[in-house]
């Protein structure tokens, strides 16, 4: 898809976001009472928080709860029942008809939320999550360089994307905005926001931008990393990695690209239903894969903490042609272990 | 899109986490830890991570129950608290306020603690109140009291990161308290020294530089030859000893004969490795020492105490930032209990209820005329309830039908009782015994604050409302109140409580709800604009000088025989709560340690002929528990391990009811014990 870039201010957009906000739900980053930025539900332009950093007019830097939770919750309710009543009493939820204007993502999360969309329409097409994702329509700003904890270059996620966005942000000089239309959910929004045509010029100067923050030298070498993993990883990391590692699961909820769930039946003590929840498990418990019997066929914690590295830079590359791991950074640092995901991804590459 | 984050502090160990509970509507669907927290720091654990889902559980108790014919029965509000007051009344008139007891809650907040505590000393008239720090850290207020002149951790978690040398004893930090499990790693990740003392090779001990694997109950015996070593190759800090302590030559003379090779046999620890933790842990500055049940759970819990500050006085790490004694709360308000005097010897902020001119202040605060004689501990409470003084307990969530040492004891203890009260979130062993159970919100449910283990003051937020029919335990105790005649008894916001709380306790005089909204404070802040206190003792101890003690060691109340060989110890682990009410109803927690097991040795399972996974008997004086073998060499031999938050195989049931004689705590972490194949029928 080709269509022409358009063009905004910081002051226009803020401004266009607060007057989407009354028609649309609105995610954006903002700033919690405790200090923290998190993708939230906003009401007005002004609620928009980026991470600060001087040289990224929109920060860089990922909010600490990732674009999944807005798709693929925590913890959902499937459907609803009545234990004593039986199938016959079931009652699956009807999707909230809501437009979802998802504003202020990273490069990264978009590729995450791309990974996600493939994720879950293979062969079984996870309708929950396909409808929501329907909803939804990004809106992402790329980063002039990448950020401190990330390493979008790397992956090939970042800093800026060369398709599959909706709408792409490209900041320039002075508090203007190239905006690129990627899709035709991103035509529809940018109707909706009313932008101008831009100028080639300024067509030009981002085109340069993107050039340069993505020519950046990477953290490492994905083709190498890949190859490396197909014969496993070396026995001294895999024991340091297993031996910090204490199963907390943190790493691999926060993850923006991580989809394994958990099901089960369960009365609610806030009103008189039941209902089939779905929540975020995670390849780290024992419990994942140990079988009736005790039977576990991971045999050991290496084998275990392996899986994370060879699925998301091995398998998902060979079977969606692109990294699982986006580089959003948001692992590197929120280990109890000091286990840094980086640090050990740039051992395997070496 | 209805959703919301709604800053906290998580509901479960000392550490204090600050997260968000995510919730979408009227619901809670999901936690992540917040990033600009003191103590997390963008990490949880994986109890943290999971906190939100108990808030719902279906076995949440939904309605007030009075029991009836021996049953308990769905009972209206009413009912059930005018029934507490009229049973508290009769026998407190009948017996005396002595004969009643009340125990406030280490989960709950600050303020049902405070109330709770109030509500003894002027509704009932006595200072028999207690709560669950008996059986944890009541050692570290006795000993680190007399040592320091107060019992608290001296300096705060995330010092820890940069001590330069770190020294562990009888504390699983990775398991019990992950968030100091992290500044650990941490620590050594950036060149600390690390020393473990342990009867098990916990995470830590593999991580250490030195591992020195002591039989449960031998700590005294090893300290003093750590101390001993460094006495006799003159590694002790002279200024600070001369300047700053009182009590050496005292000290000096009770170590002497700790030599290495005197201690080794009793402790089993080998005496070269003994002179090389010692050196090492003499050999830099600052050095941290962490300690936990380990320590406390002993007869010698007090002593054990006395003598881990020894050790860190000598050696000149006390009232220095990145070093100092820092006993860790097992539990979210286990420190705030303390403070709110929820003893039956202190009123809040650690003031004496013995000291006439504190009681006439609290009396003139109160407007009630307050007990002369410190109160019974929870301990004594049990016991005399067993013989028949103790009438009535009112305890506000605590379970010491799952916690308590030699649970047929304390059965009995409960069975003697003529009047129980039990708020609880669920049913529990206790909650079974109680005449009056009251459904309680939750910790997502209700605002006030809870003290983590390094004395910091938080904030706790109500996420959503309560279930139907539950209140807050706060609530509750002021209908009591009234009912029982408190006629100055009236419903308050938290942020009035804690005002009345700060206006009588000059340690926390400067901490108000408005300075708690970014990590909370940590006292001592006596004054309004007071930064807070980071860590203690600094240039000057509490009490003046650092006071050593010589002491002697001294077996636990029962070693192992021809009968009983091994000696059976207790403690925690990662994925569950100290007696599993809410992580074993956690679906990721209770997936992943499902069923109650016993760790022993490889030498003693092939021995005794076990196989891994297999059924046992572990079996005491007590009494005895069929549970699954694990086969570890992460045990010391004649050692076996069980944890202690599986209630229906309850290791307290085996545990001996032999106390500290000074801070009455149970000696939970060493009994005799023997295992025998096979299941007990």
């Amino acid at each position: 898809m080709k269509i022409s870039d358009r063009f905004t201010t910081r002051d226009d957009l803020a401004e266009a976001l607060s007057k989407l906000a009354t028609r649309a739900t609105v995610i954006a980053p903002t700033k919690s009472a405790q200090g923290d930025v998190h993708f939230l539900p906003i009401t007005e332009g002004k609620e928009i928080t980026f991470i600060a950093d001087g040289e990224s007019p929109f920060g860089r830097g990922n909010p600490y709860n990732s674009p999944k939770e807005f798709f693929f919750p925590d913890s959902e309710r499937l459907f609803s029942f009545d234990p004593a009543a039986g199938h016959k009493s079931i009652e699956v939820p009807e999707p909230a008809e809501e437009s979802i204007v998802f504003f202020g993502l990273h490069a990264c999360d978009v590729a995450a939320v791309n990974l996600m969309r493939k994720f879950y329409s293979r062969d079984f097409l996870d309708t929950y999550v396909l409808q929501r994702l329907r909803q939804m329509t990004f809106v992402s700003v790329g980063c002039t360089a990448v950020c401190e904890r990330g390493f979008c270059n790397a992956t090939g996620t970042g800093p800026f994307l060369d398709r599959d966005f909706d709408l792409q942000l490209v900041p320039l000089e002075d508090n203007q905005i190239l905006v690129q239309i990627g899709s035709e959910a991103g035509v529809a929004l940018n109707r909706r926001l009313r932008f101008k045509k831009a100028m080639p010029e300024q067509s030009q100067a981002a085109k340069e931008l993107i050039a340069e923050a993505n020519g950046t030298e990477p953290a490492f070498d994905l083709a190498r990393v890949h190859e490396a993993l197909k014969s496993g990883m070396r026995p001294e990391l895999l024991s340091d990695i297993a031996d910090r590692c204490q199963s907390c699961g943190l790493c691999l909820f926060i993850c923006p690209t991580c989809s394994c769930y958990t099901a089960h039946d369960r009365a609610s003590a806030r009103d008189d239903t039941a209902a089939r929840l779905r929540q975020w498990d995670a390849c780290y418990f024992r419990g994942f894969t140990r079988l009736a019997g005790g039977y576990d066929p991971i045999k050991s914690r290496q084998a275990m903490v392996r899986r994370k590295y060879q699925h998301k830079l091995l398998q998902q590359i060979d079977e969606f042609g692109m990294s699982g791991c986006t580089g959003c950074g948001r692992c590197n640092d929120c280990c109890v272990g000091n286990v840094h995901w980086l640090n050990n991804i740039r051992q395997i590459g070496e | 899109m209805d959703l919301k984050y709604v800053p906290t502090t998580c509901c479960y160990c000392g550490c204090g986490c600050g997260l968000y509970l995510k919730v979408a509507g009227e619901r809670i669907i999901g936690a992540i830890p917040a990033l600009n927290h003191p103590v997390s720091q963008g990490r949880l654990c994986v109890k943290g991570l999971n906190c939100w889902e108990i808030v719902d559980h279906p076995d949440r108790l939904r309605l007030p129950m009075v029991k009836k014919d021996g049953r308990l029965v769905e009972a209206d509000w009413d009912e059930a608290l005018d029934l507490i007051a009229r049973k508290l009344l009769e026998l407190k008139t009948q017996h005396g306020p002595q004969a009643l007891g009340m125990w406030g809650s280490a989960r709950s907040t600050n303020e049902t603690n405070y109330l709770a505590m109030k509500f003894a000393r002027t509704v009932i008239g006595t200072n028999n109140v207690d709560h669950s720090a008996r059986h944890c850290q009541a050692p570290t207020i006795a000993g680190l009291g007399r040592a320091f002149g107060l019992g608290a951790m001296t300096n705060s978690i995330d010092e820890l990161r940069n001590a330069q040398v770190l020294f562990i004893i009888g504390s699983n930090p990775t398991e019990a308290h992950p968030l100091v499990g992290y500044r650990v790693r941490e620590a050594k990740d950036r060149g600390a020294k690390l020393v473990v003392a342990d009867p098990r090779r916990t995470d830590v001990a593999r991580w250490a530089d030195l591992h020195l694997q002591h039989y449960p109950g031998t700590d005294i015996t090893l300290l003093n030859a750590l101390m001993n070593v460094i006495i006799a190759e003159e590694l002790q800090d002279k200024p600070y000893i001369e300047n700053r302590l009182d009590g050496f030559d005292e000290l000096r003379a009770a170590v002497e004969k700790y030599t290495p090779d005197y201690a080794a046999p009793i402790c089993g620890v080998e005496p070269s490795l003994i002179r090389d933790a010692a050196r090492l842990l003499a050999s830099a500055k600052p050095m941290a020492t962490l300690y936990t049940l380990g320590i406390t759970e002993h007869t010698t819990g007090t002593d054990n105490v006395l003598s881990v500050a020894n050790l860190a006085m000598i050696t000149g790490n006390v009232g220095i930032e990145s070093g100092g004694v820092n006993p860790l709360a097992g539990r979210n308000n286990g420190q705030g209990a303390c403070d709110m005097g929820m003893l039956p010897d202190f009123f809040p902020g650690y003031q004496s209820v013995t000291d006439e001119k504190t009681r006439q202040k609290f009396e003139k605060a109160w407007g009630a005329e307050l007990p002369k004689e410190a109160g019974l501990t929870a301990t004594d409470q049990m016991i005399q309830a067993r013989e028949g003084k103790i009438k009535a307990l009112y305890i506000i969530g605590e379970d010491p039908l799952s916690s308590s040492p030699n649970l047929d004891h304390a059965r009995q203890a409960f069975e003697s009782l003529e009047f129980l009260v039990v708020h609880e979130l669920f049913m529990t062993p206790t909650a079974e015994q109680a005449d009056v159970l009251l459904p309680v919100a939750s910790f997502a449910e209700e605002e006030g604050t809870y003290t983590n283990t390094e004395r910091r003051v938080q904030r706790v937020r109500a996420a959503v409302d309560p279930i139907p029919e539950a209140i807050s335990s706060r609530d509750i105790l002021v209908e009591v109140a009234q009912r029982m005649g408190g006629e100055s008894w009236e419903h308050r916001d938290p942020a009035e409580i804690w005002k009345e709380l700060v206006s009588l306790s000059p340690l926390f005089a400067g901490i108000k709800y408005g300075r708690l909204e970014e990590g909370g404070l940590q006292w001592p802040c006596p004054k309004a604009a007071h930064p807070g206190t980071v860590f203690l003792h600094k240039d000057e101890f509490t009490r003046g000088r650092g006071q050593l003690h010589g002491l002697a060691d001294r077996p636990p109340a029962e070693v192992p025989d021809e009968e009983y060989p091994f000696i059976l110890t207790t403690g925690r682990m990662r994925f569950h709560d100290t007696v599993g009410t809410m992580s074993r109803r956690t679906t990721l927690l209770r997936r992943e340690f499902p069923r109650m097991f016993v760790q022993l040795h490889p030498e003693d399972a092939e021995r005794l002929g076990l196989a891994p996974g297999e059924a046992a008997t572990v079996s005491t004086r007590r009494g005895a528990l069929t549970v699954d073998v694990q086969i570890t060499d992460r045990i010391k031999k004649g050692v076996l391990w069980m944890p202690f938050h599986f209630a229906e195989t309850p290791a307290n049931r085996l545990t001996l009811d032999a106390f500290c004689p000074v801070s009455r705590t149970g000696e939970y972490k060493a009994c005799a014990a023997k295992v025998e194949k096979g299941g007990s029928g």
